[in-house]
């Protein structure tokens, strides 16, 4: 910078001071000196500004606020809507489990009266285990059958309290006495891992087909005869003297909310009711 | 100090005369302006424009309603002097009414326009204008045909002829 720059440079601050000095003698009409409404003029719009951000910074401080409040009050209103959800799945399952209970005890009409019914409250179809739980305190036996709206679902392979774990016909151990209704053809019905049912000491002769209906004989000594177990499947002859012969188990194992704990098995039930 | 006491002189005489702007045809003329255009025409040091600010200041002290007007605008004369005058070579009284001229004119609208914020400017005409720059250009052009005389010189050389 050039030194007559600099000269000019301090010449004009110079002039700014002297002016602001004139503007300090100097009063207005209202008495107060001009410099006094200059630094006003001046300051007016910073203090426009500043008040205007502030306004703006409280407003949305106060939206932010009341955006939290909504979100936490949205958040709050999804949480009920959610818990109304499931209580009004849970109440559709319970009328479920009515009807299902309804039509149980419609197909068999002569047990119900000594069958306890329990509700299904966990189930596990690769283990072969289901627990359910009783409505009263009554004591169920161990080996108890339990059947649902199908058909035989499995025993009571413990009891503690109002709840019993229940070995499912298809575990890889449980082994049911079967037979065709006619009584033709007699099996050991063994679970499997597949979840389906496979018959056993089935000779080559016997006449059994893809369709045919297996129902309890009562030969084990745990499950009273007459009760539907299952439908076969598929029938294969192999190299062995019996047949190769798989069933499906009659009961909807995945889906079935309510059982019958057959506590007195004394009574026989051929009684089984087709009706639907 | 010689410089010092004419500079009072000017500016007691500028009282006498009055306010530029007051009623009075004379008082239109800035009787130190010849401070102003002086130093830069006779080459003097180039310290002179911050002498202009002294100047402004005794100005306002005696002839202004406030202190600051007088000096930004003497010493706004100034600074344009010393931009326009290593412009030009000629230094004859020519010079000096041309150079006058244009420091009054910017002495007369720097302090109007320094006096118009502070609601203290009075009404600024083409009449004034005129005749201030005209009267101011003719004083500085009378002072440089005077200094261009050299009087003193001539003096001494009337007195010599004289002796002998």
């Amino acid at each position: 910078m050039t030194d007559r720059r600099i000269l000019l440079l301090r010449t004009a601050l110079l002039w700014i001071l002297l002016e602001l000095l004139a503007a300090a003698q100097v009063r207005s009409s209202s008495g107060d000196p001009v410099l006094w409404g200059w630094t006003r003029a001046a300051v007016a719009p910073l203090i426009w500004a500043g008040t205007t951000v502030g306004s703006s910074i409280a407003q949305i401080a106060t939206v932010v606020t009341r955006s939290a409040e909504l979100a936490s009050l949205n958040r709050q209103l999804e949480l009920e809507l959610e818990a109304a959800r499931t209580m009004r799945r849970i109440i559709d399952e319970d009328r479920a489990a009515q009807r299902e209970l309804g039509s149980l005890i419609a197909r068999l009409p002569e047990i119900s009266s000594t069958a306890v019914p329990a509700r299904t409250v966990f189930r596990d179809l690769e283990r072969g285990l289901m627990i359910v739980e009783l409505g009263g305190g009554r004591r169920i036996d161990r080996d108890s059958p339990a059947v649902a709206s199908g058909g035989v679902v499995g025993r009571v392979i413990r009891s503690e309290g109002r709840r019993c774990w229940i070995e499912l016909v298809t575990h890889p151990v449980a082994a049911i006495a079967v037979q065709t209704p006619d009584g033709r053809v007699q099996a050991l019905a063994v679970g499997s891992r597949a979840g389906e049912l496979e018959l056993q000491f089935v000779p080559r002769t016997a006449e059994l087909l893809r369709g045919d209906e297996l129902v309890t004989s009562g030969a084990d000594g745990i499950y009273p005869p007459g009760l539907p177990v299952g439908r076969v499947s598929s029938v294969r002859e192999s190299a062995e003297a019996f047949l190769d012969i798989r069933a499906e188990p009659a009961a909807d194992l995945a889906t079935n909310r309510v059982v019958l704990l057959l506590d007195d098995r004394t009574v026989a039930a051929p009684v089984w009711s087709q009706t639907r | 100090m010689k410089t010092t006491l004419l500079v009072t002189a000017a500016l007691v005489a500028q009282l006498a005369l009055g306010l530029p702007g007051t009623a009075g045809r004379l008082t239109t003329i800035l009787l130190p302006m010849v401070f102003v255009i002086g130093p830069p025409l006779l080459r003097e040091e180039r310290r002179w424009p911050h002498y202009a600010f002294a100047l402004g200041l005794a100005w306002d002290l005696l002839l202004e309603p406030v202190v600051g007007p007088g000096t930004i605008a003497w010493s706004a004369s100034a600074v344009a002097i010393s931009l326009v005058v290593p412009l030009v070579a000629d230094r004859s009284p020519r010079a000096w009414v041309v150079f006058g001229a244009l420091a009054a004119a910017c002495f007369i609208l720097v302090r109007h326009l320094t006096l118009l914020p502070l609601g203290l400017a009075a009404d600024l005409t083409w009449a004034y204008l005129l005749s201030s720059v005209v009267l101011t250009s003719l004083w500085c052009g009378l002072v440089g045909w005077l200094i261009a005389l050299d009087l003193p010189s001539r003096w001494r050389s009337h007195r010599a002829r004289k002796l002998r």
